[in-house]
C-alpha cells in the first residue's frame, strides 16, 4: 500500500509538471580545420518532473535508470570518443541537482568528430550508419559543412503520446564560430552574428523530427 | 479497445443472468473462479437497455454477423450463471468460460458461422476449433476453452549448445580476415567463402546448407502426434486425472545470448577506429559484415527450423490436453476431482454479490508460481519479483492460502470486498501486526476534510520485523529449492542480528500522509542566452509549476536516537537545522523539492510547507480537526486509502492530453466518480479490505451509471 501510494504522488507529480529541454552546441572552427566542440544537453526546466522520475523504478513502460547507471553509461561513451584519433582534452560536467550535462573538446579536424560518431554507432550495435557524417570543411573552398539526415520521423510516429509530449517543448540550437568572416549560408534558419564570425540556428525539436526544419547548413567563409 | 468493449459486454451480458452451477465441472486444480451472478443485477441493467447500448452495438460490429440483433439472438440463456475458470497442471495453464444455452438450434447456427469452423460431433457434446481455440457444447451449456503452455519440455530455448549453431565471434573473425587476405581480388561468392571459412575452423558440415531442411507440412502429421503421445506418455481420449509431470532442468538459456550480445558488442568496440576515412578499411568492413550477415541469416534459418519444430509439438499436446479437458466436461468421468470439495471455494459463493472472484494463493508457494513469474517475466522473474518489495507483497498480501473477492453494484456506488483465509502462521503474524490502533493525535494536524487524497497506516513495526524474515523465506526461498537449508540458516541469522524492539522504537508503525493541496509555485531553472556574437552565458530563470503539498506523520518513541540521526544528515550536509526544525535541501538531495520537518511529542513531521512546520513547533494545531468521518474510518481500520477524486481531476491540466483524449478525459470529469476509499483490517488474523467507489447520484444504480460511462466512451471513440 505504502509504494501504491508513493508512486500515485509521483505519477500526480510528472502529470502536472511539465517537460521542456534544450539541446546546444557549439563548433569553434580555425583556419586550419581544427577547433573545439561542446554539446549540452540541459532539461534544467523540467528538473521537477526528472527529480520524480529518477525515484520510480519504470514511467510509461521505459525502465528509468539511476544516476549510477547513467553515468557508466557516459564513462562508456567517453572512452570511446577518447580512444578516437584527432580528439583531444574531453571533458564532462555532469550536474544531477538540475540535469545540465555538458560535453567539450578538441578537434584536430572536424572528421575525427564523424569518426567518433561512428565509433559510438558501431558499439552499440546500431546499423543505421546515416548520422555518421556530421561535419565536413572543404579549405581548399573555404566551406563549412553541417550535415544532417532527417531519419527520426518513423521512430517518433512509434513513440505513445506521453512519450511524444516529452519532444513538445525542447528546442535545438546549433552556434558555430569561425576566425573568417561568413560570406553565406544555404540554410535560411540561421542567423549570422554581428561580428559576422558566427552563426546560430534555433530549432524546435519536433520541427527537426518532421522535418520542417534542420540544422544542415553550408557556410561559406571568407577567403 | 474494441477488445475491451467485447470482454465489458460478455460481462454486462452474463450480469443478466441467474445463478447456474458450473462449480462441479470445475477442476480441483482450479486457481480462480470468476462467477456472475445476475440475478442480482437484472433489475440494475435491464436487456433492452444492453440491446439498444453502444457497447451492444460495438460488439454486433465485431462480431460481423447479421443474424445478431438482439442479446437473445446467441441463444445462450441470461437467466443463469456464467462462470469462468483457469486450471493449471505442470504444462499448461487452461481458461474455461462456461455459457448457459437457452437455443440450441440458434447458437449451434450462428457459432460455427460467425467462426467458420467445421463442427465435430463427439460423444455428448459437438466441437469446433479456431485458431487453437476451442468452443464444445451440447443443449444445456457452452464451454469456450482456450490457454497456454507453461511447461518446459517444449518450451523452446536458444540452441546456443547445439554444434550447427554454436559459434565464436572472435575465432570467426580471424578466419573472416584470413579468406580477406586469401580472396584479396573478392572474387569469391559468398557461399564460396562461407565453406573456406568452414574448412578453416575445421567444421564437419557446411553452414551455406544449413537452409536445406525439410518443409513443415501445413497439418500435423499422425507421427508428430504419436511423437508427443509418447514422449509425455499420454493417453488420449480419457480424463486427466493426473496432470503431465514434467522434470525438465530449466536453462536459462536467454542469459548466454545476452553474453554472446555483450561479447559482439565489446568486440567492435575494441576495433575503435584510429584513423580516418580510409578506403581499404571500410571496404574490409564491409566484406566482413556481408560474410557474417550471410552466415548468420543461414544459422538463423536452421535455428527457425528449431523453433518451428518445438512449436508444433508445443501445438499438439495443448490441443490434446484441451480434448480431454472437454471431454471430462461433458462426460462425467468417476475420476474427476471438482472444485465442490474445496469448502473455501464453496463458502465463497454469495447470491448477494454480483459478481465474485475467488482466487487461491497458496498456489503460489509451489512450483507453479515459478512457471507463471517466468511466463510473465522471462528468465529475469526472480529479480523483477524481487525488485517488487517485500512491503508490496509479503505485507499486505501475507501469501494467503485463498483470496476472495466480491462485487456489489449499489445504489450510490460501486463496493468490493477482499477477505483473505489465512494458515496458522499467516493468522498468527496479522493478528500480531495488524492488532494495533491508528495515533489518534495525527488528527489535530488535518485541516477538516480539506485535502485532496489521504492514507493511514496502523501496524506494529516491531510485530512486523519478527516476522519479516520468515516472509523473505517464503517469498524467494522457493526460487532457490536446493538452498533451502542455507536460506533457514540466513534467515535465523538475521533474526538473531535485528533488535525488533529497538527499530520498532523508531517508528512503531502508526503513519499518516494527507496530500493538502497542489499549489502554484516559482521555481528557478537554468537556460543559456546569447549575445549579439552568440556567446552564450548560463543564466537562471523562474517558471510557475504546480506542486504538491503534503504533511507525513509518524509516531516514534525513541526522539534521542532519531535526533542523533538527524545529527548525521546535517554532518553530510542532507539537512540543514533551522533552529527548531530541519529542512532537505532539494539541491542536495534527491528530491524535487525541499522538505521541512520536525520531531515533536513522539511524532516525526514532514511537510513541504515551512510555514506549517514553524507553526506546529509552536504548538499549533486545528480546532477544526480531520473530520469526524474520516476519524471513524481512520481508527478502525489498519490500512486506508482515501482520494478525493473530483478534487485532484480539478488539478490535471486538460492540455496534458491529446485533443482526443482531452474529450475523453473531460467526459471523464463530467462523469468521475466523487470519492475512493479502500480500507483494511484486521479480523481474527484475516485482512478484510472494503473498496468504495462513490458514484454521482444522478443514476438510478452505480452499475447503470457504469454501463452509461462505457457508452458514451463508445460513442466519443466512433
Amino acid at each position: 500500500m505504502k509504494n501504491r501510494v508513493t508512486y500515485f504522488f509521483l505519477i500526480l507529480l510528472c502529470l502536472v509538471s511539465s517537460s521542456c529541454f534544450e539541446l546546444f552546441e557549439e563548433v569553434n572552427l580555425k583556419e586550419d580545420g581544427s577547433g573545439t566542440y561542446s554539446f549540452t544537453a540541459n532539461f534544467s526546466q523540467s528538473k521537477t518532473k526528472l527529480k520524480s522520475i529518477m525515484l520510480m523504478d519504470k514511467i510509461n513502460g521505459h525502465t528509468v535508470p539511476s544516476e549510477t547507471e547513467i553515468r557508466e553509461e557516459i564513462k562508456e561513451l567517453e572512452q570511446l570518443v577518447k580512444q578516437t584519433k584527432g580528439i583531444s582534452e574531453f571533458t564532462k560536467k555532469l550536474d544531477f541537482d538540475n540535469f545540465i550535462f555538458v560535453f567539450s573538446c578538441k578537434f584536430d579536424k572536424l572528421e575525427a568528430l564523424n569518426t567518433a560518431v561512428k565509433n559510438v554507432r558501431i558499439a552499440k550495435n546500431l546499423q543505421d550508419n546515416t548520422h555518421d557524417n556530421q561535419f565536413g570543411y572543404d579549405k581548399e573552398k573555404n566551406v563549412f559543412y553541417r550535415y544532417f539526415n532527417p531519419t527520426f520521423q518513423e521512430e517518433y510516429e512509434d513513440l505513445n503520446l506521453e512519450d511524444k509530449k516529452i519532444f513538445q517543448g525542447a528546442k535545438v540550437v546549433s552556434i558555430c564560430k569561425f576566425e573568417q568572416e561568413v560570406v553565406s549560408v544555404s540554410n535560411s534558419n540561421a542567423r549570422v552574428a554581428a561580428n559576422k564570425k558566427a552563426i546560430m540556428m534555433q530549432l524546435k525539436a519536433v520541427d527537426i523530427i518532421a522535418n520542417k526544419s534542420s540544422i544542415k547548413n553550408s557556410v561559406t567563409l571568407a577567403q | 479497445m474494441k477488445q475491451i468493449f467485447s470482454t465489458i459486454l460478455i460481462l454486462a451480458i452474463a450480469l443478466v443472468g441467474n445463478s447456474q452451477n458450473f462449480s462441479s465441472k470445475i477442476s480441483e486444480n482450479a486457481t480462480m473462479v470468476f462467477t456472475l451472478n445476475g440475478n442480482t443485477i437484472l433489475g440494475k441493467v435491464s436487456e433492452n437497455q444492453l440491446n439498444e447500448s453502444a457497447v451492444f452495438n460495438e460488439f454486433k460490429k465485431e462480431f460481423g454477423n447479421p443474424d445478431v440483433s438482439t442479446l437473445s439472438d446467441f441463444g445462450l440463456d441470461f437467466t443463469k450463471s456464467f462462470v469462468f475458470a483457469q486450471e493449471w497442471d505442470t504444462s499448461l495453464n487452461i481458461s474455461i468460460f462456461f455459457m448457459p444455452i437457452k437455443d440450441e438450434a440458434k447458437f449451434a447456427k450462428l457459432i460455427p458461422a460467425s467462426y467458420g469452423s467445421e463442427v465435430k460431433k463427439e460423444k455428448g457434446y459437438k466441437i469446433l476449433e479456431k485458431n487453437g481455440k476451442k468452443i464444445a457444447w451440447n443443449k444445456e451449456f457452452a464451454v469456450f476453452i482456450s490457454g497456454y503452455y507453461v511447461g518446459q519440455k517444449y518450451r523452446y530455448r536458444y540452441s546456443y549448445n547445439n554444434e550447427f549453431l554454436k559459434s565464436d565471434y572472435y575465432t570467426e573473425n580471424r578466419a573472416i580476415k584470413q579468406i580477406i587476405e586469401e580472396d584479396s581480388e573478392n572474387t569469391w561468392g559468398l557461399q564460396k567463402q562461407s565453406d573456406r571459412m568452414d574448412e578453416m575452423l575445421g567444421l564437419s558440415f557446411k553452414v551455406s546448407e544449413l537452409d536445406n531442411h525439410p518443409e513443415f507440412p501445413e497439418n500435423f502429421t499422425k507421427k508428430e502426434i504419436n511423437e508427443v503421445k509418447s514422449e509425455m506418455n499420454l493417453t488420449i481420449g480419457a480424463n486427466q486425472a493426473d496432470p503431465v509431470k514434467e522434470n525438465v532442468e530449466v536453462e536459462f538459456a536467454e542469459d548466454v545470448m545476452i553474453d554472446e550480445i555483450t561479447e559482439a558488442i565489446e568486440a567492435v568496440s575494441v576495433e575503435v577506429e584510429d584513423e580516418y576515412n580510409e578506403d581499404e578499411y571500410y571496404k574490409n568492413e564491409s566484406r566482413k559484415r556481408e560474410l557474417r550477415s550471410y552466415r548468420a541469416d543461414k544459422r538463423n534459418d536452421y535455428r527457425n527450423y528449431l523453433r518451428e519444430k518445438t512449436e508444433r509439438k508445443k501445438d499438439i499436446l495443448t490441443q490434446l490436453l484441451y480434448d480431454n479437458r472437454v471431454s471430462a466436461v461433458f462426460n462425467s468421468k468417476s475420476n474427476f476431482k471438482s472444485i465442490t470439495s474445496n469448502s473455501s471455494f464453496t463458502n465463497s459463493q454469495d447470491k448477494k454479490a454480483d459478481a465474485t472472484f475467488w482466487v487461491r494463493n497458496e498456489i503460489s508457494n509451489n512450483a507453479l508460481t515459478a512457471s507463471l513469474l517466468r511466463e510473465m517475466y522471462g528468465y529475469r522473474y526472480s529479480s523483477m519479483y524481487r525488485d517488487l518489495g517485500v512491503f508490496s507483497t509479503s505485507l499486505n498480501q501475507m501469501n494467503s492460502a485463498y483470496s476472495v473477492t466480491k462485487l456489489f453494484f449499489e445504489k450510490d456506488g460501486i463496493k468490493f470486498e477482499n477477505n483473505t483465509e489465512n494458515n496458522e502462521f499467516q493468522l498468527n503474524s496479522t493478528n500480531n501486526i495488524y492488532s494495533t490502533k491508528q495515533d489518534s493525535r495525527f488528527f489535530d494536524y488535518v485541516n477538516g476534510d480539506n485535502f485532496l487524497a489521504y492514507t493511514s497506516l496502523s501496524f506494529d513495526s516491531k510485530s512486523l520485523i519478527e516476522v519479516m524474515p520468515q516472509l523473505y523465506m517464503d517469498q524467494y526461498g522457493r526460487f532457490a529449492e536446493d538452498n533451502q537449508e542455507e536460506f533457514q540458516v540466513m534467515v535465523d541469522m538475521i533474526s538473531i542480528f535485528l533488535d525488533e524492539k529497538a527499530i520498532g522504537e523508531l517508528a512503531t508503525g502508526n503513519a499518516f500522509f494527507v496530500l493538502k493541496d497542489m499549489v502554484k509555485k516559482e521555481v528557478t531553472y537554468n537556460s543559456y542566452e546569447y549575445d549579439e556574437n552568440y556567446k552564450s552565458t548560463l543564466v537562471e530563470k523562474t517558471k510557475t509549476e504546480l506542486l504538491p503539498e503534503f504533511l507525513f506523520m509518524f509516531s516514534t518513541s525513541n526522539e534521542e536516537m532519531l535526533t542523533k540521526i538527524m545529527g548525521l544528515g546535517i554532518k553530510n550536509e542532507i539537512l540543514i537545522e533551522n533552529n527548531k526544525y530541519y529542512t532537505i535541501n532539494s539541491k542536495k538531495g534527491d528530491l524535487p523539492f525541499d522538505i521541512f520537518f520536525v520531531i515533536k511529542d513522539g511524532i516525526v513531521f514532514i511537510s513541504t510547507d515551512e510555514i506549517e512546520i514553524k507553526t506546529i513547533v509552536q504548538g499549533g494545531k486545528f480546532e477544526n480537526n480531520l473530520a469526524s468521518r474520516h476519524q471513524k474510518l481512520v481508527s478502525s481500520n489498519s490500512q486506508v486509502i482515501y482520494i478525493n477524486n473530483q478534487k485532484i481531476t480539478e488539478y490535471i491540466p486538460a492540455d496534458f492530453f491529446s485533443r482526443r483524449s482531452q474529450d475523453e478525459y473531460a467526459m471523464y470529469k463530467e462523469f468521475g466518480c466523487e470519492e475512493i476509499v479502500v480500507s483494511s483490517k484486521n479480523k481474527n488474523g484475516n485482512m478484510e479490505t472494503t473498496g468504495y467507489v462513490s458514484t454521482p447520484n444522478n443514476e438510478m444504480n452505480s452499475a447503470l451509471y457504469f454501463f452509461n460511462f462505457i457508452n458514451r466512451m463508445i460513442e466519443l471513440n466512433d
